[in-house]
């Protein structure tokens, strides 16, 4: 019983020697985060509480990468923003679509999927922890966030979990002299770098997530909803697949249905280059600027 | 289920709560039940195979005891057939049916034998001779037979350890069944350490290590050297982290409820020899090719080419254990041939030693370049574990050798500065035991206000840097 006591004494003690250590840290990470002037975390931010563009670019790093929304800007007088992030799936997608649409209603959005876009990934669910930071104050990306573990909720009772791994990017903010960085490309992230390596093969699986098929599909009905232009594109890839082609037949079908439109870049020859990529799966800048050339007049057809 | 779930974090709780509660009379029944459920959260059907060599090997052990002669040593034999037999179909079928496919093709001839369709079981090689350890020290007669089946079963299928070991022997355990355990603030204290020094090896060093070295030995013919170095590198300190963080929290979570399992790892990195790495690393498994293998080979009261020859099998067969590849095979010979190529060196070494043992700062170089080139000779048969295959290990080497470029990491730096926060962390409170003969001074510290600071700054370190959503621990597949 003696021992029962000290245990739960101490334990007491610990338990409140690290709330006050996690409050105090987490306070100062929460500050220096949201302080962030660029880099994708600001990127972040900007589209769930800024963000006021007619034209906006969502998907992951080929989204982020392909898509020269300055270009898109200049070109068609009109203001657009690249929201895409590397190594993101549909969930964050749409949780960066529901803030949007809580704020304002843009013209057109312009969806970038991955071939293998609805294939079971546990990473899909892991990389929601970049949405952590706003789980508080933003109630409408919850139910997305909460897809990652049912004890996320739980998790976020501390103030430093959301900031998990954020203390490089969250200091850098303080110790950086470019506190307001470059936005001038508007989201949009080049690549210089030039692919030297023949083209692999990569076998598709047809292990689909349904989650992901079904927040597509949110995503598509919340456009449609808000009436709010939606273009679903895949963008050139440097890659041979192989396999099942289920995911973009579904994606297909779903669009399809829903009268959305669909376009296909990934064998276009045009693209059949190793100049043009940065890395089997990413465009150069000289790809990048001639694909959103080339998804220029699709974006013109569809705004008028 | 994994140790870094929050599945895991309710399940102990649970567990050991329920435990305590419990009349000291059900609890094997108890620890039995939620062993089964923990085993089961994998893969539920393969609780079957466990089930099968727990029957064996339960009815095995009785039959020797019972009996004398040959007949002791038939029921012996079964048990070790049916246990490797199981090894043999779940892990070694389709990879020796691979080579006799290829051994066949160079003679044109096809091999109809069909591959088999199955998942390895988890922990299958360290149940297994968990298992085995049991019918060899009952046929020695260093243990007596367990009459009660559910305690046997629980000696294999004790949760803590039933994934990735420590590998225990049935005259350490089996007694700790039967004695009743009471809620001890030492035990506590200490399981309470090892679970969260575990947690900090495995969530912010072991975890953030393998985004990097998956990342380069995903394909490591697009890598230059300087890439290919440091992921051989954070290899070694990935898989360190990884396994003896595993370790720490299987003995602290036994320790909470009073059990004591046995050392597994012993700051591997800090040995001056290969010899003495291997006294230090995977001990429950060093200790049973030990005890089970080399020694009844004649160990090194033999001639030395046979001396050299038992060194070399019982590698051989350690690094067949840790895989079906020959990646694994050749990583254990290479070890079996440095500890080989150490003896034959040793008159010169030890030579070199005496003359320098008067001179204190000679005598610290000599250690310090001793402790890294057994880290180097390491880290270079890690690249054989690692790697997935014999093409991509040579690979590696011939760019290492041949190649220069940029290291690869991404922009943010956080793949090589996260890292070098935790393994910092690791060398201090490591170096700080090695030179205390294992007592931390900063866990064990006498003043309640360090250990309280200590257990602090482990615990935010991990919630600041540790990879809450990294995968299973590497020596399950094994």
């Amino acid at each position: 019983m003696k021992d029962i006591k000290i245990i739960i004494k101490k334990f007491l003690v610990f338990l409140f020697i690290v709330a006050v250590l996690d409050y105090a840290i987490g306070s100062g990470l929460r500050k220096c985060y949201f302080s962030l002037k660029k880099g994708d975390d600001f990127r972040t931010t900007y589209m769930l509480d800024s963000v006021r563009s007619d034209i906006l670019v969502l998907g992951s790093s080929r989204a982020s990468h392909h898509y020269d929304t300055q270009l898109i800007s200049d070109s068609l007088h009109i203001s657009a923003y690249n929201g895409g992030r590397d190594g993101c799936f549909i969930f964050y997608y749409y949780a960066l679509l529901k803030s949007v649409l809580s704020r304002y209603h843009p013209k057109m959005v312009i969806l970038d999927v991955l071939p293998n876009e609805f294939q079971r990934a546990p990473e899909a669910y892991d990389r929601l922890s970049i949405l952590l930071p706003y789980y508080k104050s933003h109630p409408e990306i919850r139910p997305v966030c909460q897809l990652k573990s049912r004890f996320e909720k739980y998790k976020l009772l501390s103030q430093i979990y959301p900031f998990n791994s954020k203390l490089l990017e969250a200091t850098s903010a303080l110790l950086s002299k470019q506190r307001h960085g470059n936005e001038t490309l508007k989201g949009y992230i080049p690549l210089h770098s030039q692919w030297k390596f023949p083209k692999p093969v990569v076998k598709l699986s047809d292990d689909i997530d349904t989650t992901k098929v079904l927040y597509f599909e949110k995503f598509v009905s919340d456009c449609n909803k808000a009436h709010v232009k939606l273009l679903v594109s895949v963008s050139p890839i440097y890659i041979n697949y192989t396999g099942s082609t289920k995911t973009l037949d579904m994606v297909q079908a779903i669009c399809k249905r829903n009268h959305i439109q669909y376009y296909n870049y990934m064998t276009d020859e045009t693209y059949d280059h190793t100049r043009l990529f940065a890395d089997a799966y990413h465009l150069n800048s000289s790809g990048a600027t001639l694909f959103t050339k080339q998804f220029l007049s699709v974006i013109r057809n569809n705004l008028n | 289920m994994l140790f870094n779930s929050s599945q895991f974090v309710i399940f102990f709780i649970v567990v050991t709560s329920l435990y305590f509660l419990l009349p000291h009379k059900f609890r094997w029944f108890l620890l039995l039940a939620s062993s089964c459920y923990f085993y089961m959260a994998f893969v539920p059907i393969y609780i079957f195979i466990l089930g099968f060599t727990i029957v064996v090997d339960y009815f095995a052990g009785i039959f020797i005891g019972k009996s004398t002669g040959r007949k002791r040593k038939m029921f012996l034999l079964a048990s070790l057939i049916a246990n490797i037999g199981v090894l043999a179909i779940f892990k070694y079928y389709n990879f020796i049916n691979g080579n006799i496919t290829i051994l066949l093709s160079h003679f044109g001839l096809p091999n109809h034998i069909p591959y088999l369709a199955i998942l390895l079981p988890i922990g299958l090689s360290f149940h297994t001779f968990q298992a085995m350890s049991y019918t060899i020290e009952v046929y020695r007669g260093n243990q007596e037979p367990e009459r009660r089946f559910g305690i046997y079963a629980l000696y294999v299928m004790f949760y803590p350890q039933l994934v990735a070991g420590p590998i225990e022997r049935p005259q350490n355990i089996l007694h700790q069944f039967y004695e009743k355990h009471h809620i001890d603030y030492e035990n506590f204290a200490e399981g309470f350490r090892l679970i969260l020094w575990g947690f900090f090896k495995k969530l912010v060093i072991a975890d953030r290590l393998a985004m990097y070295v998956l990342i380069i030995y995903r394909d490591p013919s697009i890598r230059d050297s300087k890439s290919l170095i440091l992921a051989t590198v954070y290899f070694a300190m990935q898989i360190y982290c990884d396994f003896s963080g595993y370790s720490d929290i299987a003995i602290g979570v036994a320790r909470i409820m009073g059990f004591k399992l046995m050392t597994n790892f012993n700051r591997p990195y800090f040995a001056t020899s290969v010899s003495a790495f291997w006294r230090r690393w995977h001990i429950s498994l060093t200790t049973w090719f030990m005890d089970y293998l080399y020694i009844p080979l004649g160990g090194n009261r033999v001639s030395v080419p046979r001396w050299f020859f038992n060194l070399m099998f019982v590698f051989l067969v350690s690094g067949l254990w840790h895989g079906a590849n020959w990646t694994f095979v050749i990583w254990g010979g290479l070890n079996g041939l440095y500890l080989v190529i150490g003896i034959i060196l040793r008159p010169v070494t030890n030579r070199y030693k005496d003359t320098i043992i008067h001179n204190r700062l000679l005598k610290a170089l000599w250690k310090i370049s001793r402790t890294l080139f057994t880290f180097l000779l390491i880290c270079f048969s890690w690249i054989f574990f690692r790697a997935s295959s014999l093409k991509d290990a040579v690979t590696v080497i011939k760019r290492i050798a041949t190649t220069h470029g940029p290291l690869t990491y991404e922009s943010d730096n956080t793949l090589l500065v996260y890292p070098f926060i935790g393994i910092l962390i690791l060398l201090i409170i490591e170096f700080d035991q090695e030179r205390n003969h294992g007592v931390s001074s900063f866990f064990h510290s006498k003043s309640p206000a360090i250990r309280m600071a200590t257990y602090s700054f482990i615990l935010i370190i991990i919630l600041m840097i540790g990879v809450f959503d990294g995968g299973q621990f590497i020596y399950f597949q094994f």
